[in-house]
């Protein structure tokens, strides 16, 4: 489990804690799903966003 | 009556927009204090407009079907000179200076815009409970949720204030209001429809898209709204189609899928009873009903909310010092998001390209895959639980489970009503394919359910 709090104000996230302690079982599960498909990611998979250094209409 | 059937009467000199409009305007008067569906009523630039349409008609010039028919926009479209709240505290007062592409595209066609439908703050949740500008209500049944985030729109369109109201979609936010309220709700691939002037909840999984009273009118719509625009990064080039299907379409030889897998556990009975009863109408009409196997949902799920968390926080993140400003739910889940590792979301963003991987190797198999839209009908105001069988689950989750997925791969889905459950409150069937292939699933749903669908007792 992480420490969500510490992660918190690690980032000087001014989020109060109490609504850190609501949150957590939330983040705790959605840890729990995420954090295993991360190590079935093949390294050469690129991120689903795209930057183009042109628009391409001005390539063309 | 449906869009086509009002477009049908105007032609034919038997009522006028102004009448439409009139008797839109009533609806909204009479129902508007028991629903609160609409939030800003433009009653004297409607009148005018649907004067001025009717003149139009009168002269020759017709825009086609939405020609003088009464419509609405969600808060969350920009609507030029007309205050454009997105549900929150935090842009009560703000007035853009130009439409929404949406929006724009609906006023070449000739559309009615009757007011802007109340909705989830900043499209955040599923249940339109704001606390701000108070509790939408299902026309169903007024102490239950119409969904969301597009409540209003969904409520409106139910009860019958307007032909047509717009949404947006970034888990499901077209489709459960859709499911909940008895409407077809029609959320395009991504990319089909443009996102210029709409106030982003998200950056990749937003989708705009009608609800309507009969698949037809959803397809009339789409015709009107879908296209490219170079105002949206995101905006397709790829040529639009006619989408509106014949009254009455084959669908013999289509394949369709029925998961055996995820889509139909932790499901209540009697929405489960009902779409597969869709099913069983679908292969008498022809169509091969075929059990598939769908990708790690659960897993989809999952990658969604990491990438929904990341950016909607991301988004919001110069307006979180006023916390006090915020709900408590919508605030909730800005400040997880704010706990999201950078990586995650990219790894998240990485894990979206090969489930969108997976899911080509399905349209192999299948043409369109049948859900339920929603794992339950429409739960009560204030409830954050729920029984399927004898489990509990939470409102959000049972709302959601089934749609959210598909806006992380981009997939066009269909929502249209399929029966209802021993309180009378409709169940919807959730319709869906590979990107652009709208018009087949509008065939599809066309088949399945022709005509308008039933309206509520108001």
């Amino acid at each position: 489990m992480k420490d969500w709090k510490q992660i918190a104000a690690g980032h000087g996230l001014d989020i109060p804690e109490a609504q850190i302690e609501r949150s957590a079982p939330v983040l705790d599960g959605l840890e729990a799903a995420f954090r295993p498909l991360v190590r079935t990611i093949p390294e050469w998979v690129e991120p689903a966003v795209t930057f183009r250094a042109e628009p391409e209409e001005e390539q063309a | 009556m449906t869009i086509l059937e009002a477009a049908a009467e105007l032609r034919a000199r038997r009522i006028s927009s102004a009448e439409l409009t009139s008797a839109s305007l009533d609806a909204i008067k009479r129902l508007n204090p028991r629903l609160n569906a609409v939030q800003t009523v433009m009653a004297e630039s409607a009148g005018a407009r649907a004067r001025q349409l009717d003149e139009e008609l009168a002269r020759g010039t017709d825009r086609g079907p939405l020609h003088g028919i009464p419509v609405a926009v969600k808060d969350v479209f920009c609507t030029k000179g007309v205050r454009t709240t997105c549900g929150s505290r935090l842009f009560a007062d703000y007035v853009p200076s130009c439409d929404a592409a949406v929006v724009e595209r609906l006023h070449a066609a000739g559309a009615v815009l009757m007011g802007k439908t109340g909705m989830h703050e900043l499209a955040y949740g599923v249940t339109s409970n704001n606390p701000h500008f108070g509790a939408i209500r299902n026309p169903w049944d007024t102490e239950r949720i119409p969904g969301g985030s597009s409540g209003g729109s969904g409520a409106a369109v139910a009860a019958g204030m307007v032909f047509m109201g717009m949404g947006s979609d970034t888990g499901g936010s077209i489709r459960i209001p859709a499911s909940f309220c008895g409407l077809v709700g029609l959320k395009p691939t991504f990319g089909r429809v443009s996102r210029y002037g709409v106030r982003p909840l998200d950056f990749s999984l937003d989708h705009m898209g009608p609800l309507t009273r009969s698949v037809t009118d959803a397809a009339v719509v789409l015709n009107a709204i879908a296209g490219f625009d170079p105002r949206d990064d995101t905006s397709s080039r790829r040529p639009v189609e006619n989408y509106l299907p014949e009254p009455e379409p084959g669908i013999g030889g289509l394949r369709i899928g029925i998961p055996q897998n995820f889509f139909f556990e932790e499901v209540q009975p009697e929405v489960e009873a009902a779409v597969r009863g869709m099913a069983r109408k679908a292969e008498s009409l022809g169509a091969r009903v075929e059990p598939i196997r769908v990708p790690d949902m659960v897993a989809l799920n999952a990658v969604s909310r990491v990438i929904l968390l990341a950016e909607a926080s991301a988004l919001m993140e110069p307006y979180l010092d006023r916390r006090d400003e915020f709900g408590a739910d919508v605030l909730a889940v800005l400040d997880e998001g704010r706990l999201i590792p950078a990586a995650d979301y990219v790894n998240a963003q990485r894990l979206r390209r090969m489930f969108q991987a997976e899911f080509r190797k399905l349209w192999a198999k299948v043409d369109c895959i049948f859900t339920p839209t929603t794992a339950i009908t429409a739960p009560r105001i204030g409830e954050m639980t729920v029984s399927i069988g004898n489990r509990t689950a939470e409102v959000r989750l049972a709302c959601t489970r089934l749609v959210r997925g598909l806006n992380v791969i981009g997939l066009p889905a269909l929502s249209i009503p399929c029966g209802t459950d021993a309180c009378g409150l409709p169940v919807g069937l959730q319709i869906f394919g590979k990107p652009f292939t709208e018009a087949r699933l509008l065939r599809v749903g066309q088949a399945l359910a022709p005509g308008e669908v039933p309206t509520p007792r108001l």
